[in-house]
């Protein structure tokens, strides 16, 4: 076989090796596929932002409605504590059953609260006597030093 | 008549939405009707199997409209083939396969004596298997140049190359192709 023969043989198999003809209704397979599926993925980007709007609905309407911590005497002494209700809220049951809701007051707060429930009046009254405290310039009275005098001069004097 | 449709229109936006959307889906049938063979043909000369090249063929045009953008194809053929080539290379990776086992199916066809071969085997079967044992370099520009006259600019896109390395590497297929069919012919193959 020549060369010319066998590069005309090459090219007639080559021309087979890819003419496989589909099973028919090709298109029709595909059209069917993109009409089930087509839209499957926009829907399912609308579902997923149909579940977080949800969910930030219920969390904005729970987080709404929830009683906001009142002051309470000693609420600064908690917050300088580092107390945080967020904090708090987000420990698991089983540590917030174990641990206190609010830190114990001390000794001092203990006495306040009891002369507070004792005579109220008298603690009004004192706490109107608190003066506050000054916002005017402190007045210092001036100073006058006398100069030394020389040695020469003590001569001179002499 | 196209007055009078554009009129209506105007009073109701709802039903030129639908209208929009019954040409845009008309149009994406064209495209389909026009295209599916080439595509599936592109598809099968890599897999080369037909159940796995229908497969990508409807996996390739769901991606398409899918992806929304098909409707500003410049050259769809083009396009399509580089898509189709992507998503049968992915099947390909999947599948596991490697390239066509050439001396096992030849043992398979005529036993192990060449001269067996040439009497029991077809000689297309024998170049197709020749073609499928060619280094995935070599294989995949040869093999998409028999695909309906696919030209070298076309293929140089669908596989991210120059033409001029597809030219090469056509050249380089065929002339491993002849000298092993003559090897073949002549009862002299060697397993090189």
């Amino acid at each position: 076989m020549t060369n010319d023969d066998l590069d005309k043989f090459l090219d007639s198999a080559l021309a087979r090796y890819s003419a496989e003809d589909p099973l028919a209704g090709l298109e029709q397979r595909v059209l069917n596929r993109v009409g089930a599926e087509g839209g499957v993925r926009r829907f399912k980007w609308g579902r997923w932002a149909l579940a977080i709007l949800v969910v930030f609905t219920i969390t904005t309407a729970v987080l709404w409605k929830r009683p906001l911590p009142t002051a309470k005497l000693g609420g600064g002494l908690q917050s300088a504590r580092g107390f945080s209700p967020a904090v708090a809220n987000r420990r698991s049951p089983r540590k917030r059953a174990r641990r206190p809701a609010h830190p114990p007051l001390s000794r001092e707060e203990r006495a306040w609260l009891a002369l507070a429930a004792r005579a109220p009046d008298q603690m009004r009254e004192a706490s109107l006597d608190l003066k506050p405290l000054s916002t005017e310039p402190i007045q210092v009275e001036e100073i006058n030093i006398e100069p030394l005098r020389s040695h020469d001069a003590n001569d001179d004097t002499k | 008549m196209i007055e009078i449709t554009e009129a209506l229109a105007l009073h109701d936006p709802g039903s030129a939405a639908r209208q929009e959307t019954a040409a845009r889906e008309a149009r994406f049938a064209g495209l389909v009707e026009r295209q599916s063979r080439f595509v599936f043909r592109v598809a099968y000369a890599l897999l080369r199997n037909s159940h796995d090249a229908d497969d990508v063929v409807q996996d390739t045009f769901l991606k398409l409209y899918r992806g929304g953008q098909w409707d500003a194809i410049e050259n769809e053929r083009a396009f399509l083939a580089r898509a189709a080539w992507r998503t049968a290379a992915d099947k390909l990776r999947s599948r596991g396969r490697t390239s066509g086992p050439l001396d096992a199916d030849l043992a398979l066809c005529g036993g192990a004596n060449p001269e067996e071969t040439l009497v029991t085997a077809d000689w297309n079967a024998a170049v197709h298997r020749l073609v499928d044992a060619l280094p995935p370099k070599l294989r995949q520009p040869l093999a998409l140049s028999t695909v309906e006259e696919m030209s070298s600019r076309e293929i140089a896109r669908v596989l991210g190359v120059a033409e001029g390395t597809v030219r090469t590497r056509i050249l380089r297929a065929r002339a491993i192709l002849k000298r092993k069919l003559a090897a073949l012919m002549e009862g002299r193959y060697d397993k090189r």
